[in-house]
């Protein structure tokens, strides 16, 4: 009962911020959801031993990445019949819509949105992205300069644009 | 404006403004998907079993297959199929990077003419799927695969249906399908003409050429009474995709290919015209 009671406050005290932080490799809601639903069913059965963890956040976490990883695939097979079938409605999305980051997170490459979300949004070191994802720490650290800078280009300013143009 | 600071607090903004529009389910929620998904695996592996023990033959493992093509443009071997060896799953992930080491395959097996069902079958590691296809009124082929994880009925996993319609031009066109959880990746596609064999290129990384190639995985697609085009299903594992693709005809003849850079988009295989 003691452990079912500390399951549920963590629970309550990290889905959220955990929710948050998937959206942002997600760029789905009801995807980032899901994976961290998820995650947590798999850490509810292993609680007694996750419950004793300095951070059991970081294992629930790292549990939903990967699987948010896996879970692009099935994007992809939705993507495709899509255009099998006709061209595809815009996705109206959640209301974070209006922050020009998420906008901005939608035009960029994958593989750059991954490492930016992974290392800004989810906090993880250069190294441990690129643990993450199975690629050399070069790798890694060249798709977040690539993704910072594409993120610059696309976060400009309508202002900025104009003076430009003059 | 992007530097660390700048993109720390966006980011946490984001993350902010996603986490109040959440609405995390009763704990009470997440324990009956942890026990649901204890009794699917539990189940599933009594499945398996007795599917192994019952009818182990309807896998097939290509192992020791055809060896790495000498040139870009060469065939492959047209060896023929190793027949029914049950071996372990290969994993990619022991193959040494520049390897074209065989890695699995899964024969088709032909449903019953008519009954719309052109193949079923069992990925080898226990993945049920079945694929299903009828020409559609003014829609052109129209084709339903279904694939669940272990111990799932088929009808209860991922499925989707896709019509070629206008595209008349396509060569060849194929998708993927998986979920978390899932152990493998299902690839299935339609090839037209007269492709007798279907090979993907496998990368981890698959837009960058540089990077090496994991693995190929070749297939042969079957064809069903009264479709003009061949279908085929095989399994990849989950950490590579399909990098490029390449039809040869029956004579192990290179018809075509198409590298993944060519693809639409990064995340979209699509369907492809290639020369």
């Amino acid at each position: 009962m003691e452990h079912a009671d500390d399951f549920d406050a963590f629970y309550a005290a990290t889905y959220a911020r955990l929710v948050g932080q998937l959206y942002a490799l997600t760029g789905d809601l009801a995807d980032a959801e899901d994976v961290v639903q998820e995650a947590f069913a798999r850490a509810v059965v292993r609680w007694p031993r996750l419950r004793g963890y300095d951070l059991p956040e970081a294992w629930v976490r790292r549990v939903a990445v990967n699987l948010a990883r896996q879970g692009l695939r099935r994007t992809r097979r939705r993507l495709r019949l899509l255009v099998r079938l006709a061209p595809s409605p815009p996705d109206p999305g959640p209301s974070v819509d209006g922050l020009a980051l998420a906008a901005a997170l939608r035009g960029l490459p994958h593989a750059q949105r991954q490492v930016l979300a992974l290392h800004h949004a989810v906090g993880l070191s250069v190294r441990e992205v690129a643990e993450l994802l199975g690629v050399p720490v070069g790798t890694a650290k060249a798709r977040l300069s690539r993704g910072r800078a594409a993120l610059a280009a696309l976060l400009v300013e309508p202002e900025e644009v104009d003076l430009r143009d003059r | 404006m992007t530097d660390r600071p700048d993109l720390d607090e966006r980011f946490a903004e984001l993350v902010q403004r996603v986490a109040e529009q959440s609405t995390a389910p009763a704990p009470a929620a997440i324990r009956r998907r942890a026990w649901r998904r204890l009794a699917g695996q539990g189940v599933g592996a009594v499945l398996l079993v007795a599917a192994l023990i019952t009818a182990g033959l309807a896998v097939d493992w290509r192992l020791g297959a055809a060896p790495a093509p000498a040139g870009p443009a060469a065939p492959s071997s047209s060896a023929p199929p190793t027949s029914l060896a049950p071996a372990p799953p290969t994993s990619l992930a022991a193959v040494p990077p520049t390897s074209l080491a065989p890695v699995p395959r899964t024969v088709m097996r032909a449903g019953a003419p008519g009954s719309g069902v052109i193949a079923s079958g069992t990925s080898p590691k226990g993945m049920r799927w079945r694929l299903k296809a009828r020409l559609g009124p003014g829609r052109g082929l129209c084709d339903n695969f279904q694939v669940a994880a272990p111990g799932t009925p088929v009808d209860k996993g991922a499925s989707g249906e896709g019509c070629m319609g206008p595209e008349k031009d396509v060569t060849v066109s194929f998708g993927d399908t998986s979920s978390p959880g899932n152990p493998e990746v299902a690839v299935n596609g339609v090839v037209a003409g007269q492709a007798a064999k279907v090979r993907l290129t496998l990368k981890q990384q698959p837009r960058d050429h540089r990077s090496p190639v994991a693995g190929t995985v070749t297939v042969r697609p079957i064809h069903a009474p009264g479709f003009q085009v061949g279908f085929f299903v095989t399994f990849i594992p989950v950490d590579t995709w399909v990098a490029a693709v390449t039809l040869y005809d029956a004579g192990g003849r290179r018809i075509c290919s198409q590298l993944g850079d060519d693809f639409k988009t990064p995340y979209l295989p699509g369907a492809m015209h290639c020369t």
